[in-house]
């Protein structure tokens, strides 16, 4: 018996040590993944450092101009790549209220597109004019969305309040009709774990729903009707990341945001990624992944520096140029293949 | 219910769970590694050594488990195994953000709580095999199968 007890002790000790050894070892912030990244063969060189007056929550780029929203000033700002001036395009205090969802541009109608999920409408503006306008989906509930590359509709995350469970939806806003294109597999929490954000490449008509929380981007191909997904190389899987709140479910303190920001050009998707690979210096927030939108595969990454000690928040991307936005100012790269 | 049958149903309850638990995340064993490169607690050591030292110490128990010479020492490494398992995922779970468990199966879908339960209750068992196995008039007559 005395033996016994001697031998079990020394089991829970060994057990005990190794998972002290592993905290003392660990690293807590750190999100890894299980493949070297490959830097060769991209290089993005710094071409212009732009200032917006406030903190740039969305923006777009479109020929030789930079649009971006400050939501803190709720104003619209337009920088001309050419002549190095911005302008304010318009304060949407007038027409816009509640949290930002969505912001769009397109470049044939010259419309500005202000997503409200508070009130269910899409807000447009059409700085031409200065004319200004709302859409209302009244037969849906959606959670964040852009306009389709080729037709009128709007490609949307949408909630089903009846089962809570969430979708990605082709609607024909003036029509009341709606394609569903993919239903998120996992939990019907209101969309909580299928939280993410909107991105396009008009040249190649593919638009792209990028998750916040696991690996699983969504490519829908307007052009062939077709949906499929691109993979990034943390390869989290979907998961249910939220805790019961008093009326539903609230975002749990242990979610862990991977994918911070995205851009698309005709052949690549560039992943602003918040996890690191073994073995190498990358913060958090530093390291963007490209994959090939035709293969779904990855290809490389090109890490950023700190700029003034802020971690990049926003990418857009339009010819050679690669916008990574940190607060009020945007840095613009030329991207150059080897 | 005498005591070499306890015997007898630890041995097999946890061989079924170690043969499931391992075979589990040898289907899946790129995932196994992504899984172990992922872990906060794991980062700083060789996933190299890790993944294929964790599959090798649950198939050993099992075998260890099997043979009346060696039952005791498969009960104790299974204690060791279920108490480092149930001690890994509650400290993850507890104190850190970041949890990939890289359980397949059932085991990798059930809640993080019941997770740990689960485990505990294994953690007690086996121990509760290890010395009931050693009672020297009591031990089992036949080779457990």
């Amino acid at each position: 018996m005395k033996k016994n007890v001697i031998i079990s002790s020394v089991i829970v000790l060994g057990a005990l040590c190794f998972i002290l050894a592993s905290v003392l070892r660990s690293d807590p912030e750190q999100l890894m993944i299980n493949v070297p990244r490959n830097y060769d063969g991209m290089y993005a060189s710094p071409e212009d450092t732009i200032r917006f007056p406030g903190t740039i929550s969305a923006m777009r780029a479109e020929g030789g101009l930079l649009f971006g929203y400050a939501h803190g000033l709720r104003k619209l700002y337009q920088y001309n790549l050419g002549d190095h001036t911005t302008d304010t395009l318009v304060d949407t205090r007038s027409f816009l209220s509640g949290i930002l969802s969505g912001f769009d541009f397109d470049p044939v109608s010259g419309t500005f597109y202000f997503l409200n999920t508070n009130t269910n409408r899409i807000y447009l503006f059409h700085p031409k004019d200065s004319m200004k306008d709302s859409l209302y989906f009244k037969h849906l509930h959606f959670a964040a969305g852009e306009k389709c590359c080729r037709s009128a509709d709007f490609f949307i995350r949408a909630i089903d309040d009846a089962t809570s469970l969430t979708s990605l939806k082709k609607v024909d806003q003036s029509r009341g009709a709606d394609t569903t294109l993919y239903t998120f597999t996992h939990y019907a929490d209101g969309g909580i774990s299928a939280d993410g954000f909107f991105i396009k490449d008009r040249s190649s008509e593919k638009q792209f729903f990028i998750p916040y929380y696991n690996a699983e981007i969504i490519q829908y191909d307007e052009a062939g009707n077709k949906i499929s997904k691109i993979i990034t190389i943390d390869k989290t899987m979907p998961h249910n990341n939220v805790v019961p709140a008093n009326h539903g479910y609230t975002i749990s303190s242990k979610s862990r945001i991977i994918n911070i920001a995205a851009a698309a050009d005709s052949a690549h998707l560039f992943v602003l990624s918040f996890a690191s690979s073994p073995g190498k210096n990358e913060p958090p927030g530093t390291v963007i992944d490209v994959y090939s939108t035709i293969t779904g595969q990855y290809e490389r990454s090109v890490q950023l520096p700190f700029f003034q000690g802020r971690r990049a928040a926003l990418l857009e991307r339009s010819g050679d140029r690669l916008f990574v936005a940190f607060d009020n100012d945007v840095l613009c790269y030329k991207i150059k293949y080897k | 219910m005498k005591r070499n049958t306890i015997i007898t149903i630890l041995s097999y309850a946890l061989s079924i769970l170690f043969v499931y638990a391992a075979s589990a995340k040898a289907m899946v064993y790129t995932d196994f590694m992504a899984d172990i490169a992922k872990s906060p607690l794991l980062v700083n050591y060789n996933k190299a050594i890790i993944a294929p030292g964790i599959l090798g110490l649950e198939f050993s128990t099992v075998i260890l488990l099997q043979f009346k010479a060696t039952l005791k020492l498969g009960f104790y490494l299974s204690s060791f195994l279920m108490l480092m398992f149930t001690l890994y995922l509650s400290t993850l779970y507890f104190f850190y953000t970041n949890i990939p468990c890289s359980c397949g199966g059932v085991l990798g879908r059930i809640p993080y709580p019941v997770h740990i339960v689960f485990n505990l209750l294994f953690t007690i068992l086996s121990f509760t095999g290890a010395f009931l196995c050693s009672k020297p008039e009591n031990r089992p007559q036949t080779a457990v199968v």
